[in-house]
């Protein structure tokens, strides 16, 4: 028997059992502990060139910068990103946006970004510090085969050097 | 005027010190003699020092503060420290309490806190509040856990209240006085990565109605992987594992893949719960 309605989009915090609605029985505020869990060891211990805190008072929402890794397009560019925990994280990836305009495959126009970790791959072992690297691991190694933006994606698999020169025009543009 | 009571005292000024504003943050650090770092703030009027300052401290009761019209920031300091060597036994019994006993909260217990919450184990704790007077003397207890744990633990403390003695350390008295041995505070460390449940990361579920019978219970699964050997609640588990497509139910046992391992693993669906 199969159960689970399957992760929805949404980050709906309800999901679908065989013979009923289930659901999530963490409370908010152990989510909240995790949160502040993972505000203290980051705090401790950040992943190379991230940081990331609270925005303001609301443990659920925070703020991101990302300094672009040299040796790529995005080298010395500071990447905002907006960072919004769902109410039953873990059990739901946190949601990331950009904030900061970037000339990648992998991230729309909108700030969106396509990353296996923050969907279907997603699990409660990982945490935002691992996140921020992943994201930060997408700057040296974009993965033109699962695009958002194609445009990029083709530049990027037919033209690397023109590519990169309009990346690095991007990051000089938005990102400085 | 700050210079004083010296500027390396100053930890952080808020408001506007040339402008003389109404109000004035002052914030100094005094080192008691154990190196402990105290912080009190100081409000000060406009019409200071006609009218005193207003002082707030991480102290368990602040001082009455003597003040005249030719009273100086130095006078406020110096009553301040004096109250300080006066709270000396007091915190280090504190301090003593918060290094021998698994302190529920620990982040929250603070100087100012007179009270202490600490894990008896089978989900039992007992409320601590000690005498700011007199530290070493038999602290008033309360209770708190499962009713007949508690009963059985309220009546051996009553039997053996006369055994306090105030000389022995209060892990000793405590554990005489209810004739049992605390959970130890292990190493930091190990403590962390052993016993903390890899999805919500604590090592106790929450106090509420949600989590049923097994509120405030430790961890309770582990990972049969022996490179892994991850603890979780069971609850978060089952949580987990209902919140993807890719689990398995047969009867009550939940089928699916260790979070961080990956390796396979089965959980079972506490039968009371909902």
């Amino acid at each position: 028997m199969m159960i689970g309605g399957g992760r929805s989009s949404s980050s709906s915090s309800t999901a679908t059992a065989a013979g009923g609605t289930w659901v999530s029985t963490t409370s908010v505020s152990a989510s909240g502990k995790r949160i502040q869990r993972e505000m203290s060891e980051l705090n401790a211990d950040p992943p190379p060139h991230c940081s990331a805190a609270p925005k303001g008072d609301n443990l659920f929402h925070w703020v991101a910068t990302i300094i672009g890794p040299p040796g790529t397009p995005y080298q010395g560019g500071i990447f905002f990103l907006d960072i919004t925990f769902p109410s039953d994280y873990p059990f739901q990836p946190p949601k990331v946006v950009f904030k900061t305009r970037i000339y990648h495959c992998n991230v729309d126009a909108a700030g969106n970004l396509s990353l296996d970790i923050l969907k279907d791959s997603w699990s409660p072992a990982l945490t935002i510090s691992k996140v921020l690297t992943a994201i930060r691991s997408i700057f040296s190694n974009p993965d033109p085969y699962s695009p958002l933006t194609s445009g990029v994606a083709r530049l990027y698999l037919a033209d690397k050097a023109k590519h990169d020169e309009i990346a690095s025009e991007w990051t000089l543009r938005f990102a400085k | 005027m700050i210079e004083e009571v010296g500027w390396e005292h100053l930890v952080r000024a808020g408001g506007d010190l040339i402008a003389y504003p109404v109000i004035l943050l002052v914030y100094f650090g005094a080192r008691d003699k154990k190196g402990r770092v105290h912080v009190m703030e100081i409000q000060l009027d406009k019409a200071y020092p006609r009218v005193p300052p207003m002082v707030s401290a991480d102290v368990p009761y602040i001082f009455n503060l003597k003040w005249s019209m030719n009273s100086r920031l130095k006078n406020l300091v110096q009553q301040f420290e004096k109250h300080l060597e006066k709270l000396q036994a007091f915190w280090s019994t504190l301090d003593e309490i918060d290094r021998s006993f698994q302190i529920v909260d620990s982040k929250q217990a603070s100087r100012a806190i007179p009270s202490r919450q600490i894990h008896v184990g089978n989900d039992c704790f007992i409320i601590l509040f000690i005498d700011i007077n007199d530290p070493r003397s038999l602290p008033e207890c309360r209770f708190m856990g499962l009713g007949n744990t508690v009963n059985s633990l309220r009546k051996t403390w009553k039997r053996n209240v006369d055994k306090w003695e105030r000389d022995k350390a209060f892990l000793e008295n405590l554990e005489c006085l209810l004739n049992t041995q605390f959970p130890r505070l292990a190493d930091e460390e190990t403590n962390n990565h052993l016993d903390e449940c890899g999805i919500c990361y604590a090592q106790y579920l929450p106090i509420g109605d949600v989590h049923g019978p097994q509120t405030g219970s430790a961890t309770d699964y582990t990972c049969e992987n022996n490179s892994c050997s991850k603890a979780f609640h069971s609850m978060c588990l089952v949580d987990w594992l209902r919140s993807i497509t890719t689990t398995r139910q047969s009867f009550n046992v939940l089928f699916g893949n260790c979070p961080y391992c990956s390796e396979p693993i089965a959980v079972k669906i506490n039968a009371t719960k909902n």
